[in-house]
C-alpha cells in the first residue's frame, strides 16, 4: 500500500515537473516561433513605386537592363534589375531580370530577338513568352507608371507574360 | 601534474570518465575505416575555431560584406590562411562525412541497436547542408549572390508553399539585405548550437551502443529465433575478443593528424576563391554551387518545363527520406555487404548515378554563346570551311545556338550535339526546323528563328551542312 502510494506520488510529482516545463517552453517558444515566422507575418516594407530614369534612357525597341535600389524601411537597401521595353507608342514593359526556371540572369540577343538564358537555354521573346528551353512560365513582370518624362516601376512583380508556343 | 590530476579527479572523476571511455572493451577488426568520424568531429573543431575568428572582421551586409572579406584575406595579418582553412575545412568535411555514412551503410552499422546512432547522423549531415547553403552566402560574391537567386527559386517550385517557403528562406521577395542577415545568424550560431549538441548525442549513443563490429559472412544471429537478442549476446561474445579502445584512439589521432596537416598545407598554398562582387543587374552569370552539389544542378538538365519539380525537390526530398527511414524499413537481420544485395544493389546503383552526375556537372561546359570574348572564326574540327560556311558559323554564334547546341563536345547541352547532323536532316528539315521547331514537333524546348534574314539564314544552312 506504502510503495504503491509512493509510486502516485511520483508520478504526480512528475506531471507537475512536466507541465511547469511545457508552460515555460511555451511561453518561450511561440515568440521565438512568432519572431522567426517575421518575413511572412510582416513582410518587409518596400516603396510603392520606385524610379527608374528618364524616359530618354530606353530607347525604342531595344530592351534595356536597368539596375534599381530597393529602399527598405528600416533595413539596408539592396540591389535590384529590370528589363525595360519601351514599345514606341507610349506603352513600357519592365521584366523581372530573372530567368523563371532557376533565376539565372538573362541576355538579350540583339541578332535573335530573344532573350536568352545562358544556365539551362531559356528563352523568351520580347514580350516575355517563353518561346523555348525549360521556363515554367513567362518572364515576371512590373506594374510601370510614367510621370513626370520619368518611368517608375512597381514594387515587385505581378504575374508573368503569358505562357509561349 | 600527478597533483593536479588528483585534485581533478576528486572533484570531477576525470579517471572514472576517461576509463569508462578509453578502456572499453570493443570488437576486434575495428581498424582505420573506422577513423572518418572522429577526424569529421575534428575538421568541425576547425569550422568552428576559424569561423568564430572571421567573425571579428566580416560584416554581414550587401554594401560591405565583400569588402569584408577582401579586408580578411588581403589586410588581415594571416587573414587569408584562417580563411583558406575554413574553406577547405568545409569541403574536408562534407568528404568525409560521405565516407563515414557509407562505411556505415556498406558495414551494416545502422541496424539494431543502432538505427538512432545512423537517424542522429543524418540530420548531421541535413545541418551539414544547411551550412553549405548559408556560408557559400557571406562573400557576397557573383557566385555566392546568383547561387542563393537559384536556391530561392528551387524551393519556390514546391507545390503550394513554395513561395511561402522561398519567403521564408530568403526573409523576403528577394536575395536582399534581410537574406544575408538571416543566413548569417544561422551560419554562424544557430547551425553551430544544434550540431554541437546532435554531435554530443551521437556520440555519446556510439559509447552506449559499442562500436560496430566488421561485418562478417559468418552471421550466427540472423537465423536465431530472435535475430535481435542473439545480435546482442553475439555482440557481447565478440568484445571479449578485441581490446581496449585507447589503441584506436591512436588511430584516429594519427588520421585527424593526417587531415589537419594536409588542411593547413591546402590554405598555405590555395587560396579559397572570392569572385566579381555581388551584381544584381548582371547579365549572362552562370552560377556555379560547390562541387558537392554539382550532381543537381547536373540533374536539372535532365528534367527541364513541369518535370522540374521531380528533379529540383523530388530527388533531394527522397534521397533525404530514405537517408532518414533506411534503418526502420530494412529489417533483414543480415550486415555483410554482400548477405543484402536488395539493400546494397540499389544504394550503390542510386550512388554511382550521382557520382556520374557529379562528374558531367563538373566538367559542364560554361555555355559559350553569350560570352562575347567566346567567338571564333571557325568551329574546333571544322578548320577548312569556305566563306559561305564561315559566315553561317558567325550566324551560329550571334544567334546564340551555341549556348544550346554543341559542336563536337564545345558548347551547351541543352540540345544535340550538332556534329554530324547533316548526315542525320536534309536540308528542306533543317530548313523548317530551324524557322518553326514547334511545327514539326511541338513542346520542344527549341525557340523559333523567324527573324534571321534569308542570305544569313542560308549561309547558316550551308554551315550545318558542312558539319560531318
Amino acid at each position: 500500500m506504502a510503495n504503491s502510494d509512493a509510486v502516485s506520488r511520483r508520478s504526480f510529482i512528475y506531471r507537475i515537473i512536466g507541465a511547469i516545463g511545457a508552460f515555460i517552453a511555451m511561453l518561450l517558444g511561440l515568440p521565438v516561433i512568432g519572431y522567426l515566422l517575421s518575413p511572412l507575418i510582416r513582410r518587409p516594407q518596400t516603396p510603392a513605386w520606385v524610379k527608374l530614369g528618364p524616359l530618354s534612357d530606353f530607347p525604342v525597341g531595344k530592351p534595356t537592363l536597368v539596375g534599381f535600389e530597393v529602399p527598405v524601411k528600416g533595413e539596408a537597401p539592396y540591389k535590384q534589375g529590370a528589363w525595360v521595353v519601351n514599345w514606341g507608342d507610349g506603352r513600357y514593359s519592365a521584366y523581372d531580370s530573372n530567368c523563371t526556371h532557376l533565376g539565372c540572369p538573362y541576355d538579350w540577343n540583339p541578332n535573335a530577338e530573344l532573350f536568352l538564358c545562358p544556365c539551362h537555354g531559356g528563352a523568351f521573346s520580347k514580350n516575355g513568352e517563353v518561346v523555348g528551353g525549360p521556363p515554367p512560365h513567362g518572364l515576371d513582370t512590373y506594374a510601370v507608371r510614367v510621370e513626370n518624362g520619368s518611368l517608375f516601376i512597381g514594387q515587385a512583380p505581378e504575374g508573368h507574360a503569358g505562357r509561349g508556343a | 601534474m600527478r597533483g593536479l590530476i588528483d585534485w581533478l579527479d576528486f572533484r570531477a572523476s576525470i579517471r572514472t570518465m576517461a576509463h569508462n571511455f578509453l578502456d572499453r572493451f570493443i570488437p576486434p577488426g575495428v581498424n582505420w575505416a573506422y577513423t572518418l568520424g572522429s577526424a569529421t568531429t575534428v575538421t568541425f573543431i576547425i569550422m568552428v575555431l576559424s569561423g568564430m575568428l572571421l567573425m571579428i572582421y566580416y560584416q554581414p551586409s550587401p554594401q560591405v560584406a565583400y569588402e569584408s572579406v577582401v579586408f580578411i584575406q588581403k589586410e588581415v595579418f594571416l587573414g587569408g590562411f584562417i580563411r583558406n582553412l575554413h574553406h577547405w575545412a568545409a569541403s574536408a568535411m562534407v568528404i568525409l562525412v560521405l565516407l563515414h555514412m557509407l562505411r556505415t551503410f556498406y558495414w551494416g552499422a545502422y541496424k539494431f541497436p543502432r538505427e538512432l546512432t545512423w537517424l542522429s547522423g543524418a540530420f548531421l549531415l541535413l545541418l551539414v547542408l544547411a551550412f553549405a547553403f548559408t556560408g557559400y552566402l557571406l562573400p557576397w560574391d557573383q557566385t555566392a549572390y546568383w547561387t542563393t537567386v537559384l536556391f530561392g527559386k528551387m524551393s519556390a517550385v514546391v507545390p503550394v508553399v513554395g513561395d511561402t517557403i522561398r519567403e521564408w528562406i530568403l526573409g523576403g521577395r528577394d536575395v536582399g539585405s534581410y537574406t544575408l542577415t538571416r543566413w548569417y545568424a544561422f551560419h554562424v550560431i544557430l547551425l553551430p548550437l544544434a550540431t554541437m549538441a546532435l554531435i554530443v548525442f551521437h556520440i555519446s549513443l556510439v559509447v552506449r551502443q559499442g562500436i560496430s563490429n566488421p561485418p562478417s559472412r559468418v552471421e550466427p544471429y540472423a537465423t536465431a529465433p530472435d535475430p535481435q537478442r542473439a545480435y546482442l549476446d553475439y555482440y557481447e561474445q565478440l568484445k571479449k575478443k578485441g581490446q581496449p579502445f585507447y589503441h584506436n584512439v591512436l588511430e584516429d589521432a594519427i588520421v585527424s593528424l593526417v587531415v589537419v596537416v594536409a588542411l593547413v598545407i591546402m590554405a598555405m598554398l590555395f587560396p579559397a576563391k572570392l569572385g566579381e562582387p555581388a551584381d544584381p543587374v548582371s547579365t549572362g552569370f552562370v552560377p556555379r554551387p560547390e562541387w558537392y552539389f554539382f550532381w543537381l544542378f547536373q540533374a536539372l538538365w535532365y528534367f527541364p518545363g513541369r518535370w522540374e519539380l521531380v528533379g529540383v525537390v523530388g530527388i533531394p526530398t527522397l534521397i533525404g527520406i530514405l537517408l532518414l527511414i533506411l534503418p526502420f524499413v530494412d529489417h533483414n537481420p543480415r550486415r555483410h555487404p554482400l548477405s543484402r544485395p536488395f539493400t546494397v544493389i540499389p544504394a550503390t546503383v542510386l550512388l554511382a548515378v550521382v557520382v556520374w552526375l557529379n562528374v558531367q556537372g563538373a566538367n559542364a561546359p560554361n555555355t559559350a554563346g553569350l560570352d562575347p570574348t567566346a567567338r571564333t572564326s571557325v568551329p574546333k574540327g571544322y578548320e577548312n570551311l569556305n566563306e559561305a560556311q564561315k559566315v553561317g558559323w558567325s550566324v551560329f554564334q550571334d544567334q546564340g545556338c551555341i549556348s544550346c547546341h554543341a559542336i563536337k563536345g564545345a558548347g551547351g547541352q541543352l540540345g544535340p550535339d550538332l556534329a554530324g547532323i547533316a548526315g542525320r536532316r536534309d536540308e528542306d528539315y533543317l530548313r523548317r526546323w530551324i524557322r518553326n521547331p514547334q511545327a514539326i514537333k511541338p513542346g520542344v524546348a527549341m525557340p523559333p528563328y523567324p527573324n534571321i534574314p534569308e542570305d544569313r539564314f542560308n549561309s547558316l544552312i550551308e554551315f550545318i551542312k558542312a558539319l560531318e
